[in-house]
């Protein structure tokens, strides 16, 4: 269970753009993705490898709070990486994009991971945007793009992963501030300086020194 | 039972936006067993599975499952795997009989499936607590796990009375059941849960799930929550039981029993917001944001008969959650005074010192190192700063939050408390109470601790402020006229000479905030004061005797900031309270000042092209930030420490504040940071001038501010400023059409000066018959090199040594093939270098325009020192050896016959290029240098005498405007009149400068003029090859530049050095150094002035 690194993501998108499914889908690969059963979740974690390092992905659903502008804001500041979700099939979801991301550069740190991802792209049928516009968008913008489906697991995998290399290439070149965890990122037991505490407390560490820490 | 295949094929997104279309089934596999699924193999058991749906998903197959799950005697080591596996399936089963089938969850009922997870969570609970107490280990947790561990063994056993547990299940665990397992267990059993609440559809099934108490039940299980994994899914656990909450399960959420019966305990009835609360200063920040939402849902259900009122009818909890609340952020605001104390913020870092003690034996590198250290230094602590700023005032905003679900009880708590525990002590006393205790004390170090505690409180006033969506949480009280009286009090520390270290940064922080107010003048509805009356009685004689006092004081005490608050605070007044009128004294007070202002500036006033330059460079600034005003969200937010650090002491510069100071501006390093940090608030920056000219700046911004206001509040109808920005230019010859039209200029309002427009631009047609001179020349781009003179090294004889002498900006001529024919001509403010047009003749298309000022002609003299040899170019820099000029005999003839131009960026692209890195720029102030080789050194002659005609009435004409806006009396400036026979301006200063078409005769006219222009020449051949078939053979010679319009395609930028227009808003890379001369400090190779031309 020791990793790393501990990256916090957000999800973001309209409702019913399939978030929690791709959430479930990458984070419990034992969850079969089956033809009439969609179970979504609002959180999931999984541990992934890069470089060789046990990293851990935190997702949150920020789903439903909308409306609370404090909780909001709090997300997007503490998250490291934030997959964007729009369906391809509903090209109102598509366009609700711009002020989804205005939102997310507002409140976040200027560092966060932002991932588009086009959902459900095993509908084909009913594709209502285009592949190339959202590879316009994301380019535009500066984000990775990639089409995903909850349903075949198609390019799920890739989509957080990718996100997470794009965080720890950051690391590696010190963009971000590790220590601070109003970063999104965590330490993990193995890298949290030995004072603060080890075992199973060690998880805590940075957590609780960044607590008081700040004003050295 | 629904049939499976006619749901899927139901209509999606309408219902079940998530639902997708069947994949292809593909039966394979056998039942599950569940004996298989150790660990990481359930998953491949489960594959095969996946096509039976029949098999898979049905209430015999829970059933089936369910039993495997009573049979294990308990959760231990040995089976968790099987555990985990079994409890995967049930969820899947579960949510899919949700939508399909009801037998389903009939059978999940009838079985009391629940209290069955409910069991195995408490037996990982007890695992936990048994744990933790051992090793005593978490601290957060613990605290948790402490106060509910009775609770815990207690619900154990209530637990296991209401189901029917096998009786096995009271023995104590018999297994061993290790930490990890239990975990294991507990993350399965909290994510079945979490799937079973957020997937449920329907209504019953949901009151089901939460009734007899079993939610509260796992609610208060006892968790390890220094596992992330756990601690995670219990909070987002807790989050959707939360969002489930509605006027009719809110019920199930009170712990009925313990309320009722037990008066001993004072056990809170209502565990999901106990628990919830009791997280609100964990360490993971997503943890505690969950927490927060879950409140503000809890409170968010309304009661069913008045939708102002909160279920939660009890003052309790809003007491307690408050009480949680304040006492968080309490902490953080203190926490954030002790970081202003000792970091030393609001002291400011003062370079000052810095530069006074750089002698001139000092090596200047060192002094700029030790100024860059500084200010990473000062950086870091601001960005600490902004982080604890930012932190705190999420938990403002939710504040904001809680008191915007509007729902009593809440509210009025939240308004009572927020006040007097947090405003009353944090801000409102020690506003009142510091200043007096400021002006008593003598000490040094009191006062700064007091300074700074003004200081923390203004600042966390002014955040409150504007992160309160109400603000008359903050305002709204019997306070709220304490605390404006006292905030006048620190408008006037600017007057108050001796008792009051003078500091800017009082007003400045009190008209921010009564900015911040009255853009949200509606939400104020006080009750002790009339906010109007108030407004006119006492604000606006404080504010308008800030007016007058910014220009008395002056830079050494007080930024322009100031002034510009202050004339934003009066202007949005006026405006939205036309009661609100300055009268005559007051309107005499601020023309008083600007009087005041323009005695300042006229000390600075110069009849030469730098002042030309600054001023015209701030009417620009000027117009821009009356395009973009501030908003007050954007100015805190960007760099506190601007705002916090201290405005220097008028000791250090107040001996330099004599015009004739600013010789010494070029030694003098700036800050790094200051010029990129300058574009974005030039009035917060701008800390101290140091130069002459900053101070000429300084001054012609409170002159403009002043004026502008003046303007304003006398009802002058002077029209607000407009750039004279050329616009409906072009006037491009569509193919076959007859008519030209040429272009002009149609702004005509000039607030200030007359600005250098272009009324030509790059790609337009232009009759070329009326201009009278029209000079052919070949046009050679150069780039610059940043090198020791190759020339010099030569001839040294070892006196001088290379490494001794400075790095030197020298230009380089570029290839051949860049090199362009052109015809020259001077039009009015213009120098455009022209083709003509193959489609008619005597018309030309223009090719290059650059405004004159920005032209620069370089001397004889220079062009030896500067200009390289490309042979030596070639050695020195590896760079292609050109045939060019390989001697100095060439050079000094080709000298003769051409002249050389240097090409300064113009202002609005001067200042997008602001170089973030400007000391190692080589010389952001030039974008293109070329010579212009003409037939004959008569030719070169007239060309130069032009240019320096048209510049210098230009020049006349913008010092008469200066004069005109400073009051000073008309000078000698208008001699040159009428020199250029092509324009009949009217150069009266101050009158409005119109262009005036300069091509209007007739076709027929234009083509003799060609000719005859061309018989002139005395070798046009070069490229007109005789006069008649000019343009014909032009057009054979580059047929590529036809039509190209702005962007010429003449190679990469690097090699393009003129192109004034067709790179706007992304100027030309000069030829970039090499790394290794970047890294040092170089010296910037200042262009010679203008003067020595004039």
């Amino acid at each position: 269970m020791s990793y790393a690194y501990l990256f916090k993501y957000i999800i973001i998108g309209d409702t019913g753009v399939g978030k929690s499914c791709l959430l479930l889908q990458f984070t419990d690969k034992r969850f079969q993705p089956v033809h009439d059963l969609t179970i979504g979740v609002e959180f999931g974690a999984r541990m992934i490898t890069i470089a060789g390092k046990q990293i851990k992905l935190q997702i949150w659903d920020t789903a439903g709070q909308e409306s609370f502008r404090s909780i909001t804001r709090s997300y997007y500041r503490g998250a490291a990486g934030a997959l964007l979700v729009y369906d391809i099939t509903r090209r109102d979801t598509f366009e609700h994009l711009t002020n989804w991301l205005e939102d997310a550069r507002q409140h976040s740190s200027s560092n966060m991971v932002i991932m588009l991802i086009g959902n459900k792209c095993d509908l084909e049928s009913r594709r209502e945007v285009k592949k190339e516009e959202g590879e316009a968008f994301a380019r535009e913008h500066g984000m990775i793009f990639m089409e995903a489906s909850a349903k075949t697991a198609q390019n799920v995998e890739e989509a957080f992963i990718n996100t997470a290399k794009e965080i720890y290439d950051k690391i590696q070149e010190g963009v971000f501030d590790i220590q601070n965890e109003a970063n999104g990122i965590k330490l993990g037991p193995e890298h949290a300086s030995p004072g603060v505490g080890g075992g199973g407390a060690g998880a805590r560490g940075p957590g609780s020194s960044s607590q008081s820490g700040g004003c050295c | 039972m629904f049939n499976s295949r006619w749901w899927s094929n139901s209509p999606k997104g309408a219902t079940s936006p998530a639902s997708k279309s069947p994949l292809p089934d593909s039966p394979k596999g056998e039942k599950l067993s569940p004996t298989h699924s150790q660990g990481g193999s359930g998953s491949a058991v489960l594959k095969e599975d996946v096509g039976k749906k029949d098999g898979r998903f049905s209430a015999d197959r829970l059933r089936t499952l369910y039993a495997q799950l009573t049979n294990e005697p308990a959760v231990g080591d040995s089976n968790s795997a099987e555990i985990v596996a079994v409890l995967r399936n049930m969820s899947e089963i579960l949510i899919w009989g949700d939508k399909n089938d009801p037998s389903v969850f009939e059978c999940f009922l009838e079985k009391h499936m629940l209290a069955n997870f409910v069991s195995i969570l408490q037996q990982c609970g007890v695992v936990f607590t048994k744990h933790s107490g051992k090793e005593e280990a978490a601290q957060v947790p613990v605290k948790i796990l402490k106060e509910s561990s009775p609770i815990t063994e207690r619900s154990l056993f209530s637990g296991s009375s209401v189901t029917k547990t096998p009786s096995k299940r009271d023995t104590p665990v018999p297994e061993v059941l290790s930490v990890s397992a239990a975990h294991h267990v507990c993350t399965q059993v909290l994510q079945l849960l979490h799937i079973l609440f957020e997937n449920i559809s329907q209504d019953t099934s949901l009151y089901f799930l939460l009734s007899n108490n079993f939610i509260n039940q796992i609610i208060e299980c006892s968790f390890d929550l220094s596992d992330d994994e756990i601690l995670a899914h219990y909070v987002s656990l807790m989050k959707i039981l939360s969002a489930k909450l509605n006027p009719h399960t809110i019920h199930f959420f009170h712990h009925e029993d313990r309320s009722r019966g037990r008066e001993d305990r004072p056990d809170p009835d209502f565990p999901l917001f106990v628990r919830a609360l009791g997280l609100f200063s964990f360490p993971e920040t997503m943890v505690r944001i969950a927490a927060r939402t879950v409140i503000l849902n809890v409170f968010n259900v309304r009661d069913l008969d008045s939708s102002d009122r909160s279920f939660i009818s009890s003052i309790t909890l809003p007491q307690q959650l408050m009480r949680t609340l304040l006492d968080i952020m309490v902490k953080q605001a203190i926490k954030i005074r002790d970081f202003l104390h000792e970091s030393g913020i609001a002291d400011g870092f003062i370079d000052a010192g810095l530069y006074n003690q750089a002698s001139l034996e000092e090596d200047q590198l060192t002094v700029r190192q030790k100024i860059l250290t500084g200010w990473n230094e000062r950086r870091k602590q601001g960005s600490a700063l902004q982080d604890l700023i930012v932190e705190h005032m999420e938990y403002v905003q939710y504040i904001s939050d809680l008191a915007g679900l509007r729902v009593e009880p809440l509210h009025a708590r939240v308004r009572s408390d927020f006040e007097e525990h947090y405003i009353l002590p944090l801000v409102l006393f020690p506003l009142r109470n510091n200043l007096d205790a400021l002006r008593r004390t003598d000490d040094v170090f009191t006062r700064r601790r007091l300074v700074t505690e003004i200081l923390f409180s203004l600042l966390l006033l002014n955040l409150v402020a504007i992160n309160l969506t109400d603000i008359s949480l903050l305002v709204s009280s019997i306070h709220a006229d304490k605390i404006f009286t006292s905030l006048l009090d620190y408008l006037t520390v600017l007057d108050n000479r001796e008792a009051v270290p003078q500091d800017d940064r009082f007003p400045i922080f009190v008209l921010m905030f009564f900015l911040t107010l009255s853009e949200r003048r509606t939400q104020i509805q006080t009750d002790g004061i009339n906010f109007d009356v108030f407004i006119a009685a006492k604000l606006l004689p404080a504010v308008v005797g800030i007016i007058h006092q910014v220009p008395v004081v002056g830079f050494t005490t007080c930024r322009v900031m100031v002034l510009r608050l202050a004339c934003m605070w009066i202007e949005s007044s006026v405006l939205q309270q036309p009661a609100l009128v300055l009268d005559d004294h007051f309107l005499a007070v601020l023309l008083d000042a600007r009087e005041q202002s323009c005695l300042s500036l006229r000390r600075f006033y110069k009849n030469d092209d730098a002042f030309i330059g600054l001023v015209e460079l701030e009417v620009h600034l000027q117009h821009q930030l009356v395009k973009s005003p501030l908003k007050m969200e954007r100015v805190l937010g960007h760099d506190l420490t601007a705002f916090l650090s201290l405005c220097p002491r008028r000791a250090t510069w107040a001996n330099s504040d004599m015009p004739g100071n600013s010789s010494d501006s070029g030694s003098r390093p700036s800050s790094a940071k200051t010029i990129a940090e300058e574009r974005g608030f030039p009035d917060l920056y701008k800390r101290w001038p140091l130069t002459g000219d900053e101070k000429c700046r300084y001054y012609l911004r409170l002159f403009f501010l002043l004026r502008r206001l003046s303007n304003k509040m006398q009802k002058v109808s002077t029209p607000p400023g407009v750039v004279a920005v050329a616009t409906g230019l072009p006037a491009e010859v569509v193919a076959g059409a007859t008519a030209v039209t040429t272009t002009t200029s149609s702004s005509s309002s000039f607030d200030e000066m007359p600005a250098p427009f272009q009324s030509v631009q790059i790609g337009d047609v232009v009759d070329i018959s009326s201009c009278d001179t029209i000079l052919s020349c070949t046009v050679i781009p150069f780039h610059t090199h940043l090198a020791v003179r190759p020339q010099d090294k030569l001839s040294t004889l070892g006196s001088n040594s290379p490494k001794s002498r400075p790095l030197q900006l020298l230009l380089c001529p570029s290839d051949e093939e860049k090199w362009v024919k052109r015809f020259l001509i001077i039009h009015q403010w213009q120098m455009l270098f022209v083709e003509p047009d193959n489609r008619k003749l005597g018309f030309a298309v223009v090719k290059e325009s650059f405004v004159l000022p920005s032209v620069q002609l370089l001397h004889e003299k220079e062009q030896r020192e500067r200009i390289i040899c490309c042979c030596a170019v070639a050695i020195s820099t590896n760079h292609r050896t050109h045939d060019v000029n390989p001697t100095v005999g060439t050079e000094t003839k080709m000298t003769l016959k051409s002249i050389f131009l240097q090409i300064q960026q113009q202002l609005p692209q001067q200042l997008a290029a602001a170089p973030n890195d400007a000391p190692w720029n080589m010389d952001p102030r030039y974008e293109a240098y070329a010579r212009v080789i003409f037939d004959d050194s008569i030719r070169a002659m007239a060309a130069s005498t032009r240019i320096r005609k048209n510049q210098e009435r230009i020049r006349e004409l913008k010092l008469g405007a200066i004069n005109t806006l400073l009051d000073l009396p008309i000078g000698t400036s208008n001699q040159s009149d009428a020199t250029d026979g092509s324009t009949n301006n009217e150069n009266t200063p101050g009158t409005r400068v119109l262009p005036v078409p300069f091509v209007t005769s007739s076709p027929r006219e234009k083509t003799d003029r060609v000719k005859s222009a061309g018989s002139r020449r005395a070798a046009p051949v070069v490229i007109l090859h005789g006069s008649a078939g000019a343009s014909s053979q032009l057009l054979s010679v580059d047929p590529s530049t036809k039509h190209r319009g702005k962007s010429g395609s003449r190679g990469p930028s690097r090699e393009r050095p003129k192109s004034a227009r067709s790179t706007a808003g992304m100027p030309i890379p000069l030829a970039r150094l090499d790394t290794a001369a970047r890294s040092g400090f170089i010296e910037r190779v200042e262009p010679s002035s203008q003067d020595s031309h004039t």
